[in-house]
């Protein structure tokens, strides 16, 4: 498989510093130094808690924010290098789904003029082709063709959310990134979303970033996943060899702490407990920033950052002393 | 096991007077809890679920108003109540804590002075006593540097540590039944873990009753004894949470179970529910979740189903089990 997007020692820090006079600059590292590499036609799920960069990771590949440091090669081009012009149309191939369908619509336009939106910024189409082409995108998303002169505040959050989406596909992109974007619905109707995201991708060969917090839905749509910690990608793996054999502590932590929906596995649950809360970003501990709630932690945990490394095929770790029992969810 | 009932819900109807018309929110909801025990309600948005709990609390605001039905707290019937005496009863034998730490509690006010707050209103002691108290309890809903937290403002404190906060409060006068409206939704996975665990910790010796409101079946098959699961307003489903997650009997809930992504599980495809939750000012007709069931017969369109037995301890309301009874 041909490697569509590499990320590689990209770095987003935000300037916080309080009042002019001081000398000392302070910075919010919302993601530091991380790489990894997408495959044509796979997911990758990155998961983390609130504040761990993954949406600021998603931001940066769409180059709605500027990176600090470090590239972003799409289809085999640096991004960075590209002019105003080169990247509008690059962009085009990569899109994005957002996570409130209620915010990222536009409540003053109709369905038509939201999915045909892109398609008049980009091509060049007559009026009955534009209008044929939006009513296919509807088809395919599974909105009703009765709804294209609607407004957004008509449909319930699930259709606000094939909206979105067809808005997403209406240019025929290789890359979707998704933030979390079935975290805002009911639980049936994340399920329409997800089956329809991965029925789209086998038809139209998508890549997709899938952004999210719930592990049983990264679970669900990912090939690979990538675990965040404080602006780091602490695991990077198959999703197979992470849910059965999770090699960093805070991957093992943060399986056993999803809830998982079968009353007779209550007292069996292994795993731990994490203690204690996410530290600031802008407060970063030293040595390896999972230290203060790593229930393995160590004196070189304290001093010394772990690098990221392959410790066996197609499984990164950030971590010292990887787990070599990690209690996983998933049977092998 | 039969123990001493606490709480009974009987035929509860709670309606919305709206500009649009009268929105039944819960529509003739019934169910028990017992003391030490605990129930969960899941339910989809719009189900009626946290509904269910206001009215309980007694906090419906001015458009909602109970229709019918009977709510009695350890025997006595409490819709009747006065203001006054509703209050008494709020905070010191039932309390609830929401969803939303940051928004429930006061920014103006410091932790300290919120906690001693209930503790002096309830328990009628003096301040010294109340801060003695206050700090005690923080300690034991796990945060370090009880003193130091004592005198912060909500906005320093964590997701986390608000809703210990908020759990700290609603402990402090030891209530009987404490109502959890979807307390972990807003929090991180390891988070969640932290507040479930101490949740279970402090009900542990006290039985204290928990009524707990949530739409995540992980939550459910974790913490409940009892599970009801409502649709539209409606109860649809009341058993045991061994029973309701291995034999499963109405088509909602068995779609939902078969809906819900498991890590520990491998799954191709999810079952899907077509269609949405109905409005509420245009039910369906009949069965009201006939719009969406796979299993819809030619009855469920014009006539409702009741709640019925179909084991001890299972109730269904569903035209497919009505016959076997």
């Amino acid at each position: 498989m041909a490697v569509i997007l590499s990320v590689r020692g990209l770095k987003k820090y935000f300037d916080v510093t309080e009042g002019w006079w001081k000398k000392e600059k302070q910075y919010l590292k919302a993601v530091d130094h991380i790489s990894f590499d997408v495959n044509d036609g796979e997911t990758l799920g990155i998961v983390g808690e609130s504040g761990c960069g993954k949406s600021t990771t998603g931001n940066l590949i769409m180059q709605l924010l500027e990176k600090t440091e470090g590239e972003i090669i799409f289809q085999g081009v640096d991004l960075a290098t590209l002019s105003k012009h080169e990247l509008r149309k690059k962009r085009a191939e990569m899109q994005m789904i957002f996570q409130d369908p209620f915010s990222s619509l536009n409540p003053r336009m109709k369905v038509f003029d939201i999915i045909a939106e892109p398609l008049l910024t980009h091509l060049n189409l007559s009026s009955k082709r534009l209008k044929e082409e939006v009513l296919s995108l509807m088809d395919q998303v599974g909105l009703d063709r009765s709804y294209i002169h609607r407004y957004p505040h008509e449909f319930s959050g699930g259709q606000r959310q094939r909206i979105g989406i067809a808005r997403a596909i209406a240019l025929r992109p290789k890359l979707i990134i998704c933030d979390e974007p079935v975290s805002a619905l009911d639980v049936s109707i994340q399920s329409q979303i997800l089956n329809l995201m991965s029925k789209l991708q086998k038809e139209l060969r998508l890549t997709f970033i899938f952004i999210a917090h719930g592990l049983p839905a990264v679970k669900y749509i990912s090939d690979k996943i990538a675990v965040m910690y404080l602006g780091k990608i602490v695991e990077l793996t198959t999703k197979e060899k992470l849910f059965s054999k999770p090699l960093h502590p805070y991957t093992e932590g943060l399986l056993s702490a999803v809830p998982l929906p079968d009353p007779t596995l209550r007292h069996k649950k292994e795993g731990v407990i994490l203690e204690g809360d996410l530290p600031s970003p802008t407060n970063i501990p030293s040595g390896c920033r999972f230290h203060p709630r790593c229930p393995h932690a160590q004196e070189k945990c304290r001093n010394e950052e772990p690098t990221f490394i392959a410790h066996e095929e197609e499984h990164y770790v950030a971590c010292h002393f990887p787990l070599k029992e990690g209690v996983g969810v998933l049977e092998k | 096991m039969s123990r001493e009932s606490l709480l009974e819900v009987r035929d509860l109807k709670t309606y919305f007077y709206t500009e649009d018309g009268v929105i039944p929110s819960v529509d003739g909801v019934s169910f028990t809890i017992k003391k030490g025990e605990t129930v969960a309600v899941v339910g989809e948005s719009g189900s009626g679920k946290s509904v269910t709990s206001l009215s309980i609390m007694g906090l419906l605001d001015t458009a909602g108003k109970i229709e019918s039905g009977t709510i009695l707290f350890e025997g006595s019937e409490v819709t009747t109540l006065s203001k006054k005496e509703r209050r008494k009863l709020r905070g010191n034998e039932m309390a609830m804590i929401f969803q939303e730490p940051l928004t429930s509690l006061n920014p103006l006010f410091t932790v300290g002075n919120q906690i001693s707050e209930a503790i002096r209103i309830h328990q009628k002691v003096n301040k010294k006593e109340a801060k003695k108290r206050s700090i005690e309890i923080l300690k034991k809903v796990g945060i370090a540097r009880a003193e130091k937290v004592f005198h912060s403002y909500p906005h320093l404190l964590s997701g986390g540590m608000r809703q210990r906060v908020m759990i700290a409060i609603a402990l402090s006068c030891n209530p009987k039944l404490l109502i959890a409206d979807e307390p972990t939704t807003a929090l991180d996975v390891t988070i969640q873990a932290q507040i479930l665990h101490l949740m279970k910790e402090l009900i542990k010796d006290k039985q204290t009753s928990i009524l707990f409101i949530t739409h995540d079946l992980g939550v459910v098959a974790e913490m409940a004894d009892q599970v009801i699961v409502m649709y539209a307003g409606q109860v649809v489903e009341y058993t045991d949470v061994f029973t309701l997650f291995k034999e499963a009997a109405h088509p909602y809930t068995t779609s939902l179970l078969a809906s819900t992504p498991k890590i520990h599980e491998q799954t191709e495809t999810l079952q899907v529910i077509e269609g949405t939750v109905p409005n509420p000012n245009d039910m369906p007709s009949g069965c009201r979740f006939h719009t969406r069931c796979p299993n819809v017969m030619e009855k469920c369109m014009n006539n409702e189903p009741v709640l019925t037995n179909i084991h001890a301890h299972h109730q269904v309301k569903c035209w497919l089990y009505e016959e076997e009874v």
